[in-house]
């Protein structure tokens, strides 16, 4: 009764690209996008079967997994950043030089770097993956007003370092 | 109200960075889906044989079994020996005790299916008639907390027929108090007005109640370790294994915690996120579904893991030597405001749908379903055999029988036996998880006159 109602070739056509673009925005490069989005479907459709939308969105259910997919590969990326800060943030110039020789996304990440956690976070849900701030909420435990306050703010500041 | 959105600035700097992911990338994640879902299928199919082909095997044989054994006098009797040594039973040791102890001595154990032994002999015994069990069968007292006592009469309903005359008494009472009535001290309390032939402990009985014991003349005792009390938080194996310390779950579930702003002053759980217990945290609602507090699952997560994380606070783990009632109403005492609540049917069900929500669980729940749930490290400790038995896992707690063997009887024999013996099985019931007869495993029986404290 839980699962089939819903047309699963529909759900994957509307909901891989916003998972690939969630990932985009929380790792900041296109490197390793490919990788959690099939890994987040594929834990996902493992476990379709026990999936019951009268308890929840589909839509927050597999933003919940792709959230600590995403956690974890950062928390395990983590154990290597001096390396990976040597290669990918320190070069010759200044920071704002170095941001105008990469890509959008990786200027993204670079200024998206100085924020909280949580903030990066919200910025990911809202332009990767498009979720509302209501369902923002949801995902993180904040209430919908706070998620409009932090996104405002938080939009503004990159929108002035951009 | 405005709506945020409407005041948001000008963001297509954000919008723009979205890109479509490749063709190829898709339609091949797709396929692999696909194939995916047509082998689970397969899978279920092949099990669902695997199990009817299970069925007609497993019935032919019993029915096989069944009928040699009812052919057979023979089988009507079971004999087990018990070595003394470390896995020695509790009533193998009483029995060597009665007869002067020394040579290894064996004990008739109840036959699968519930026949009660019944005598202790010298070497190899076989059972005497249902008749004479019987009449060894005795009634006794056994007093302790909440998990001796559901795992002891769960026992009892394997051996002694309802309704018999000769049901043992059970006292639920806290350990304490459950040890002064097996040494006959009295704690002042109703509870441990009477006497106890048998007390359950969450903890080893203290040399001076031990000395309270003696001067009362119960001079003989035994201790059989039963096995562990193991609670753990959970969450559902699709969002991984949390990572928490005990002070973070005491700060997350206490009713009342310390004022960050005023030392050792206490306010009203403020916490509504586990980022807010604990920066490092995720900004995720905490969420505990759990047993009714009157559960022994939930008696033991205040005894373990919250009063862990209580004790984190220097000035609250001193309270238990200068003020104990007040130590055990704010380590003890979990929130009401619907943090935690009822975990109610269906869990795992929940636990998938509410990807914040952690269930207060039964180690051996966690451990029986283990594509289901993953169970939630504590300090770094993960829950398991091997960390519980260690006793590094912060929400186990050793439980343990103390027998006053001055005053055993058949019936005390089956009791202790079946309660060891039934402590084996992987996952009865109740409560207590039973360590393996592995290696590094402590006795499970020992006489306290021999015991260094």
């Amino acid at each position: 009764m839980e699962t089939n109602e819903l047309n699963w070739d529909a759900v994957y056509a509307h909901e891989a690209p916003r998972i690939y673009n969630y990932f985009r925005f929380r790792l900041g490069r296109d490197s390793d996008v490919e990788e959690l989005t099939a890994r987040t479907f594929e834990r996902a459709w493992r476990s379709r079967s026990r999936y019951r939308r009268d308890l929840a969105g589909f839509a927050t259910w597999l933003f919940k997994i792709a959230q600590n997919i995403g956690t974890d590969h950062l928390r395990a990326r983590r154990e290597h950043l001096p390396l990976d800060a040597a290669l990918e943030v320190t070069t010759e110039g200044t920071p704002e030089r170095d941001a105008e020789q990469r890509s959008n996304l990786a200027r993204l990440a670079l200024l998206c770097a100085a924020l909280p956690e949580r903030e990066r976070e919200l910025i990911a849900l809202k332009y990767g993956a498009v979720i509302n701030n209501r369902a923002i909420a949801e995902l993180t435990g904040l209430s919908e007003s706070n998620v409009g306050t932090i996104l405002h703010r938080v939009v503004q500041t990159l929108r002035d370092q951009w | 109200m405005v709506s945020p959105m409407k005041n948001e600035p000008d963001d297509d700097f954000l919008q723009r960075l979205r890109a479509e992911p490749s063709r190829k990338f898709l339609s091949t994640l797709k396929a692999n889906l696909d194939r995916q879902t047509i082998s689970q299928a397969k899978a279920r199919r092949t099990l669902f044989r695997t199990a009817i082909l299970a069925a007609l095997i497993g019935g032919s044989t019993v029915a096989v079994a069944f009928v040699v054994l009812r052919g057979s006098p023979a089988a009507r009797t079971f004999v087990r020996m018990v070595d003394i040594g470390p896995a020695q039973s509790a009533a193998s040791k009483i029995a060597a005790e009665r007869s002067g102890g020394g040579a290894p001595k064996s004990i008739v154990s109840p036959a699968q299916g519930g026949v009660p032994p019944a005598s202790v002999v010298s070497g190899v015994a076989a059972a005497p008639p249902d008749a004479a069990a019987e009449q060894s069968r005795g009634a006794f007292v056994v007093a302790g907390p909440t998990a001796i006592i559901l795992y002891a009469q769960d026992n009892v309903r394997r051996w002694l027929p309802p309704g018999s005359k000769n049901q043992p008494e059970f006292n639920l009472t806290s350990s304490a108090e459950a040890l002064a009535m097996l040494c006959h001290a009295h704690l002042g309390t109703a509870a441990a007005a009477g006497f106890a032939d048998i007390a359950g402990a969450s903890r080893r009985i203290l040399p001076s109640e031990l000395e309270t014991c003696k001067s009362n003349g119960v001079t003989r005792v035994a201790e059989l370790q039963t096995g562990y009390e193991t609670v753990v938080l959970a969450r559902s194996r699709l969002y991984g294994a949390p990572k928490l310390s005990a002070r973070d779950i005491f700060l997350a579930l206490a009713a009342q915690v310390p004022d960050p702003n005023r030392p050792q002053a206490l306010i009203k759980n403020p916490y509504r996120t586990w980022s807010a217990v604990d920066g490092a945290l995720l900004e995720e609602r905490i969420e505990v579904l759990g047993p009714p507090l009157s559960s022994a699952t939930a008696a033991a997560f205040r005894q373990t893991l919250m009063e862990a994380g209580c004790a984190t606070f220097p000035w609250l783990a001193a309270l238990k030597q200068t003020d104990s009632p007040r130590y055990e109403k704010v380590c003890r005492t979990l929130r009401d405001d619907g943090v935690y609540r009822d975990r109610g049917g269906r869990l795992q069900e929940q636990l998938e749908t509410y990807p914040n929500a952690l269930a207060l669980l039964d180690f051996r729940e966690v451990a029986a379903k283990p594509d289901a749930f993953v169970a939630a490290s504590v300090d770094g400790v993960e829950p398991g055999m091997d960390t519980i038995v260690a006793e590094t896992y912060a929400g186990s707690r050793a439980m343990f029988l103390y027998v006053n063997t001055a005053k055993v009887s058949g019936a005390v024999f089956s009791f202790l036996d079946g309660f060891r013996g039934s402590l084996d099985e992987p996952w009865s019931i109740t409560t207590l998880v039973a360590p393996r007869r592995q290696a590094g495993a402590r006795k499970y029986v020992a006489p306290l006159q021999d015991m260094k404290f």
